[in-house]
């Protein structure tokens, strides 16, 4: 359902969700409660009010660009990092921004130690940083579209391992730093175990970076890395829990205080939240469960549990606990709070449990075989009708949850009209006596202390224990490419195949379909030949994608007539009745902007793609000839449209999928 | 094909291990270095979110000062 509309496609509002949800939502959530932790335990002023200006108006300008921007189709299709390299380099400005009016602030801090909430939050700053610039490295075509560096099985790799790192140190760490401070506030008792918490710190940056790779388990990704992945992210259980452990016992005898305060409510079912997504993750991460979980629903109820759970409510608790401190009165309405809790922990429960079913269902139905052996359930609508219902539910927890959003508004807007801002408040200490830190390291000698006195050494000793995972997954896999015996067949895309690759991208059509056949039977029986690394190695970006909402379209190519594509595109249901596929009529009527195919030929040239040289000279008659051969076959059957419509190139593109390799079995019997 | 890869470097088996040690070696560092903190510095460090104090009894002027 998109009434025809290209940006109310899901294809590309589901981008939008996310990044609203990671980048606006947490993303000033954490810097909401950096500015007011940082400073205190600090005992200093920021760094710079300056600088602290120009990240909020900054991260501001960024999530309006990104609302503008994905719906408009501009996108790079890699989850999480779907902006285009302008806005990507707009982040990393702000990035630094922030992390030097941070990094300013400890340095000049008016109290020896830095407390555990710091550490969480230089991990923070200095491995988005890390991750954002590997993931987002783009030869640009023009401003609003640009191809990265890397190919097939290496984009995947890198993408999730930026994408599970973006969970842990954008959702995760500094959740845990702003935990540190908030709970022992909100509760006036100190954090359960110090102790506890310097060593889950170190142990959980150090294994977190090395996890993503279980977001490719029994694709075509090398099955050393797979395991890898399995490994530590089995091991992660334990840093994970000992964090979520310390936050709760933090409140060891002051439940009596849970029970009235709201404040309290919200962080003990955020940190609980924290500790079933943090034991799930591990168990999605064994292969047997990930061979049924994977690209299902059951994903999507797990991240929602870290993001409304984890992520949302702590949000809530701190807003509760600030707001009312920073307009120096008391909260509005306890009673309004109570019921925003309640009714946001059942949206919560509502939301989630009725996804976990429908995930269960469709990574069931969709293996399940008859006794003769055949899929019992062959058409993948069959199986998306089941689980309507499901959707529907989620949707009314959903709504729950928003309701309680807006009570919380209400409730906040109105204290903060009963009192008055405090503009600025004491939080300065008297300096440091001069020389303080080197005194103190001869005197206290070689220890932890060595590391957490001086920010900076802090830093590079964070950045070390991160990077080595990524070095450690990447080296091989990027020398493998001279090695791999590339298949002789697989050929790169013609111009025209190319441009309808990149309209697929503007869509979105990844976030509903896969590009990856598991070598499992029920797959190979319902989509054909599981997929090979040698496939893709023309792929940038991959398409593998990570949510089936419909069939996987790896081996679509040549599976249906081109009319079936354009009727199917115009309106899905005429070709699949029942189908939830939004119509695509704009895909019929638009014309082709082929202004860039030459220089898109070159970039992908200088990425190594072997195009002849001076091909993209001809790039363009080439598209007109073959867009010209697929009008005619349209034409066959009665479908009068033009060479340059972007239908014809994407039909091209889906009529290519996964045929490469369908030539050489034909070549070679 | 990445055993190809790896087989090529000379004496590759060691790195991993020698990875291996070192990091277990950092973290046991750690854990040492955690348990032998005196009792009355973390309880200190502990209440550092609680400590609103901002005036001349700040304790980084007692210990320094």
């Amino acid at each position: 359902m998109n009434f025809g509309i290209s940006w109310l496609t899901y294809g590309r509002l589901q981008p939008l969700h996310t990044n609203a949800v990671i980048f606006a939502f947490v993303g000033n959530g954490i810097f909401m409660g950096i500015y007011y932790s940082l400073q205190r335990l600090c005992k200093a002023r920021m760094f710079s009010d300056m600088l602290s200006r120009l990240h909020f108006w900054g991260w501001q300008l960024i999530i309006v660009l990104a609302a503008i921007t994905l719906p408009l189709g501009i996108t790079t299709s890699k989850e999480y990092a779907e902006l285009e390299w302008p806005i990507d380099i707009l982040i990393a400005a702000v990035w630094v921004i922030f992390a030097v009016n941070m990094f300013g602030t400890i340095i000049k801090r008016r109290e020896r130690h830095m407390y555990v909430a710091i550490w969480f939050y230089i991990a923070t700053v200095v491995t988005v940083a890390l991750l954002h610039i590997v993931n987002s490295i783009h030869i640009p075509v023009d401003l609003f579209k640009s191809y990265p560096i890397y190919a097939g099985v290496q984009d995947a790799l890198v993408q999730w391992w930026y994408g599970h790192n973006a969970v842990a140190f954008f959702l995760t760490t500094p959740y845990l730093g702003l935990m540190y401070y908030f709970i022992p506030k909100a509760s006036g008792r100190p954090v359960f175990s110090y102790r506890l918490s310097i060593i889950h710190f170190w142990a959980l940056i150090f294994l977190y970076i090395w996890a993503g790779p279980h977001h490719l388990l029994y694709t075509s990704l090398p099955d050393w890395a797979q395991s890898l992945g399995t490994v530590f992210s089995i091991m992660l259980i334990a840093p994970s829990w000992g964090g979520m452990i310390n936050g709760l016992l933090t409140l060891r005898g002051a439940w009596d205080k849970v029970r009235e305060e709201p404040v309290l409510k919200f962080m003990v079912v955020a940190v609980t939240a924290y500790g079933m997504a943090t034991f799930e993750g591990p168990m999605l991460s064994i292969k047997s469960v990930n061979a049924l979980s994977h690209y299902t629903s059951w994903t999507i109820a797990h991240v929602h549990v870290g993001a409304l759970g984890w992520n949302g409510l702590l949000t809530f608790g701190m807003m509760y606990w600030l707001i009312p401190k920073l307009f120096n009165t008391p909260l509005y309405s306890k009673k309004l709070a109570n019921f925003h809790f309640w009714i946001s922990t059942l949206g919560i429960v509502f939301y989630a449990v009725p996804i976990y079913f429908a995930g269960w269902t469709e990574g069931l139905l969709w293996k399940q075989f008859t006794a003769e052996g055949l899929l019992q359930y062959p058409n993948f609508l069959e199986i998306v009708q089941q689980i309507t219902p499901m959707y529907h539910i989620r949707a009314f927890g959903g709504a729950l949850f928003l309701i309680g959003v807006f009570v919380m508004g209400y409730n906040l807007f109105k204290t903060a009209k009963a009192g008055v801002a405090v503009d600025n408040e004491e939080a300065q200490a008297p300096a440091l006596a001069a020389g303080f830190s080197e005194k103190f390291n001869i005197k206290e000698g070689w220890g932890h202390r060595w590391i957490e006195s001086k920010p900076m050494r802090f830093m590079v000793l964070a950045l070390i224990a991160v990077a080595i995972g990524g070095l450690v997954e990447f080296i091989p896999t990027f020398l493998v490419k001279s090695n791999i015996p590339t298949i002789a067949s697989v050929k790169p895309y013609t111009p025209l195949e190319l441009e309808g690759r990149d309209l697929y991208i503007r869509e979105g059509c990844n976030n509903c379909h896969s590009q990856m056949v598991r070598p499992f039977r029920s797959e190979t029986e319902r989509y054909g030949e599981y997929s090979k690394v040698g496939e893709f190695v023309y792929d940038h970006p991959f398409l593998w994608g990570s949510k089936r909402t419909g069939p996987d379209l790896h081996r679509v190519g040549g599976k249906y007539p081109d009319a079936w594509h354009y009727q199917h595109m115009e309106d899905p249901t005429t070709m699949s009745p029942g189908s939830v596929m939004p119509p695509y009529p704009w895909l019929i009527t638009d014309k082709l902007d082929v202004s860039n195919t030459s220089k898109k030929i070159s970039v992908m040239r200088s990425l190594g793609v072997p195009y002849d040289e001076g091909y993209e000279v001809r790039a363009v008659d080439d598209l007109r000839m073959q867009g010209n051969a697929i009008a005619k076959r349209l034409e066959e059957a009665k479908i009068v449209t033009e060479w340059d419509s972007e239908i014809v190139a994407l039909i091209a593109y889906l009529q290519r999928l996964g045929t490469d390799i369908k030539v050489k079995e034909q070549a070679g019997q | 094909m990445i055993s190809e890869v790896l087989s090529s470097i000379k004496d590759v088996a060691i790195y991993p291990i020698v990875t291996l040690l070192i990091f277990f070696a950092a973290f046991l560092g750690a854990v040492v270095w955690t348990l032998r903190l005196q009792k009355s510095e973390v309880a200190r460090i502990s209440r550092l979110p609680l400590d609103d104090t901002f005036g001349s009894d700040h304790e980084g002027e007692q210990h320094n000062g």
